[in-house]
């Protein structure tokens, strides 16, 4: 049986991560279920034009507020998650059960990338996207692109930041980002109407993804970057295991 | 086979091993012995390749721990002193963990619950510390690895636990398979044990097994002057002397004989090299 990768051995050993975990495939998840239901409530209470009584379009309006910041919320979530790839070394017992699981590192490695970001990211792009589209807004390809591809990208920072420090690090500089995100969304939703001299990087990027060639290139620089991310970080994995932090105390 | 060739491990400036080296054979239960800090749990780490030593090798039936070889792994299971287990049943903790074992046996696993007097159909998360280490020892012996290794098995157990988990271990036991426990509850693995390693400063300072040990030693409830080692207790007094041909064996102390080997390692040895 081949000691590095072997792909039954990969198979139970996922299977494992995902139960031993739930919460990585259920916040999401349930998360998304929340931001699916928001959305269906409001198309069949407020109807898809957007027309109506005063009461529905505050309802409207709210549910798209909700929308927003579940998304950011999201995003955020899978963050803090691909920054815990290698937490499993963060203490004693974790890391022993960790270690002493009989699969290869690398095995170890691709589970942890599936359960932390691959699922949850998926799941995030699919609800997300479908609910974006559904709305019936004429950018929200573009969006749903913009946005995926900034969230592989950023994972890919992330996945080497929380491979390099220390969880609790990690943590606290995404929920800064995600507040400051936030706190940005909450004061200015509509995003054509956003005038921070800092944002305007992002509005030359979201309008860029308007076209299909751009945003293609963006979602696939997006994607190199994270695997050429996850490639690094598995060499400070490997270097990690070596030199067992809780087990050098 | 496990095989521990001349290592030294230190943690930053303090110095745990120094040129140690040790074999642990099949068929055999080690009760691994040592004061306080001694090295251990740092012992069972380095075998389990938890730990690197910096000179020297430690290598479990020609595997190289340092490697973490998942064909090693495989085919050894160590029960540490904490662990955690997850919030899930343990039917299903074992549907989960049972296919990286190769030699795993259910009806092991039942037979060693039931010397527990405990049922499958349980949550884990809903088990006291006693109960999730009994669960976990189960588990453990089932996986049916050559090497078993446990770090303070009997610690949070209560007093008839302590007693099913010698029944439980040594019914578990052949002659394929390696058992290390290593404890401070030496009278938790009397009578269970087949040999004794007993570290100290860096080294080993004994290592012999218990049909040597009470081929040449005596153990008696009383001080004595000729003796090796005798100590004060609540009776009186209890020695450890040199066994005499027309001596007869003696039932084996082994809080006695720690004492007597930590006070007097080369008379000890001694005896046994003659």
């Amino acid at each position: 049986m081949n000691s590095v990768f072997n792909i039954k051995r990969f198979w139970t050993y996922l299977k494992r991560e995902i139960v031993v975990n739930p919460k990585r495939v259920y916040i999401p998840a349930g998360l998304m279920t929340v931001l699916f239901g928001a959305f269906l409530l409001v198309k069949f209470a407020a109807g898809d034009s957007g027309d109506g009584v005063v009461a529905m379009n505050s309802l409207k309006n709210a549910a798209q507020s909700l929308m927003g910041f579940l998304g950011f919320g999201g995003a955020a979530l899978v963050l803090i998650y691909t920054s815990q790839i290698s937490n499993c070394f963060a203490q004693k017992t974790s890391c022993t059960d960790f270690l002493t699981v009989p699969a290869s590192m690398l095995e170890k490695y691709v589970s942890k990338i599936v359960v932390n970001f691959i699922i949850p990211t998926t799941l995030y792009a699919a609800m997300f996207g479908y609910t974006m589209y559904s709305w019936n807004k004429p950018d929200t390809l573009t969006a749903w692109l913009a946005i995926t591809a900034a969230l592989v990208f950023v994972s890919g920072i992330f996945l080497f930041w929380g491979a390099l420090f220390r969880r609790v690090a990690a943590m606290w500089a995404i929920s800064a980002i995600t507040a400051l995100v936030l706190l940005i969304y909450h004061f200015r939703f509509d995003i054509d109407r956003m005038n921070f001299m800092f944002l305007d990087p992002w509005r030359v990027y979201f309008n860029g993804m308007s076209d299909a060639g751009v945003a293609g290139f963006f979602n696939i620089v997006a994607v190199v970057f994270f695997i050429i991310s996850a490639v690094i970080g598995y060499f400070i994995y490997r270097r990690k295991q070596q030199i067992v932090k809780p087990f050098n105390r | 086979m496990i095989l521990i060739n001349d290592i030294k491990f230190s943690y930053s400036k303090h110095d745990v091993f120094d040129n140690l080296s040790l074999t642990f054979n099949e068929g055999t239960i080690y009760g691994l012995l040592g004061l306080n800090g001694a090295g251990k749990s740092t012992l069972l780490y380095l075998m389990c390749g938890l730990l690197f030593p910096q000179k020297g090798k430690v290598e479990f039936n020609g595997h190289d721990m340092t490697k973490r070889s998942p064909l090693a792994l495989a085919d050894m299971f160590l029960v540490p002193e904490e662990f955690e287990l997850p919030r899930i049943t343990f039917e299903k903790y074992v549907r989960l963990n049972a296919p990286f074992y190769p030699k795993f046996s259910r009806e092991t696993l039942d037979k060693c619950l039931s010397g527990f007097n405990m049922t499958a159909d349980i949550r884990l998360d809903k088990l006291s510390m006693g109960q999730k280490k009994k669960a976990f020892v189960c588990f453990a012996l089932a996986a049916n690895t050559s090497l078993l290794i446990m770090d303070e098995p009997t610690n949070g157990l209560d007093i008839p636990s302590k007693s099913q988990f010698r029944q439980v271990v040594s019914s578990c036991m052949d002659d394929n398979r390696t058992i290390i426990i290593s404890t401070h509850q030496v009278r938790d693995v009397e009578n269970l044990i087949d040999h004794i390693t007993i570290i100290n400063e860096k080294k080993c300072v004994f290592d012999r097994s218990i049909a040597e040990i009470t081929d040449h030693l005596t153990f008696a409830a009383t001080k004595s002057e000729s003796a090796i080692y005798s100590q004060d207790s609540m009776g009186g007094g209890v020695s450890v002397s040199k066994r005499l041909i027309d001596d007869p064996e003696t039932p084996l102390n082994i809080e006695l004989l720690f004492n007597a080997v930590l006070a007097q390692k080369d008379a000890i040895n001694q005896v046994f090299n003659k």
